[in-house]
């Protein structure tokens, strides 16, 4: 019975071997399709000539679960987007961008926002 | 008398604490295991106003340049997806032997948004970085540019 248990063992510790090799070759991230803000250089009060309308607000996010996979467009423009929604304004003005980010459990599962406040030039100085 | 080895213990463990100091910051990224590196990136780009597109018509129209570079990498090195995964990535203990080329600068990303606009003038212009990566061993950046598009009045 002896011999028996030892060779039981070693799949077993094969298994173990295997999987904290590929637990470390793999580091995670199977795959991932994200989009990070870079840079925005968003009006100023000035190329509204000073006529600024209502606020208002956009979000654009990303999301990673299981530290496995990664997805979202939480990008300067998807968040902009957002924010224009039907206002129909060419562009906005006194862009605040801000992050806002979540994790649960060590990372399970995290998702990070990026969002905007700004406001729309009214339609006299929005052309 | 007795006290003295743990005053030298502190005065140790304050050292040990302050010797990060010691080390200076750099700002250029360094990967320390890399095999070919020929890559252009995107470095700083103070966009046009909509005030620097006068005298032009807004046309509502949307210009897309994209520009990209490509990083191959083993043991894989998972990409900076969020706050904070540097100091994650940066923690793997073995070098990631890493391969990559491409320009994803500004420059070459706003030529193509020109070149998709035809005549006009770029403005407020919204930058991201688009990060596809796979198995954590190939992994493309992309640079993408949105910009508004001004045309001179006919």
């Amino acid at each position: 019975m002896v011999p028996k248990r030892g060779k039981e063992a070693h799949p077993m510790l094969r298994s173990f071997i295997t999987g904290a090799a590929l637990a470390a070759l793999l580091t995670g991230c199977l795959y991932a399709d994200v989009r990070a803000p870079l840079s925005y250089g968003s009006a100023t009060p000035g190329d509204a000539g000073g006529n600024l309308g209502r606020e208002v607000t956009g979000s654009a996010c990303n999301t990673a679960v299981l530290w496995l996979f990664a997805f979202g467009n939480g990008g300067y423009d998807a968040a902009v987007r957002d924010a224009q929604g039907n206002s129909g304004a060419p562009f906005l003005v006194d862009v605040k961008a801000d992050t806002a980010y979540t994790n649960v459990v060590f990372g399970i599962y995290q998702r990070q926002c990026t969002n905007v406040t700004a406001r729309v030039p009214v339609a006299s100085a929005a052309r | 008398m007795t006290r003295r080895p743990e005053r030298v213990l502190a005065l140790l463990a304050s050292l040990a604490g302050t010797w990060g100091c010691a080390t200076p910051q750099s700002p250029v990224h360094v990967l320390d295991a890399t095999v070919f590196d020929h890559t252009q990136e995107d470095m700083q780009y103070r966009s046009p106003l909509p005030k620097d597109a006068q005298p032009t018509v807004l046309t509502g129209q949307q210009a897309l340049g994209v520009a990209c570079s490509t990083t191959v990498g083993f043991p894989p090195l998972p990409p900076a997806l969020f706050l904070g995964s540097e100091s994650v990535i940066n923690a793997i203990p073995w070098p990631s032997f890493t391969i990559g080329a491409g320009n994803r600068g500004y420059a070459i990303a706003m030529q193509r948004a020109y070149e998709a606009a035809g005549t006009g003038t770029l403005f407020d212009v919204r930058a991201d970085l688009h990060t596809t990566s796979v198995l954590s061993i190939v992994r493309r950046d992309c640079i993408e540019v949105h910009a508004s598009v001004a045309r001179k009045p006919q």
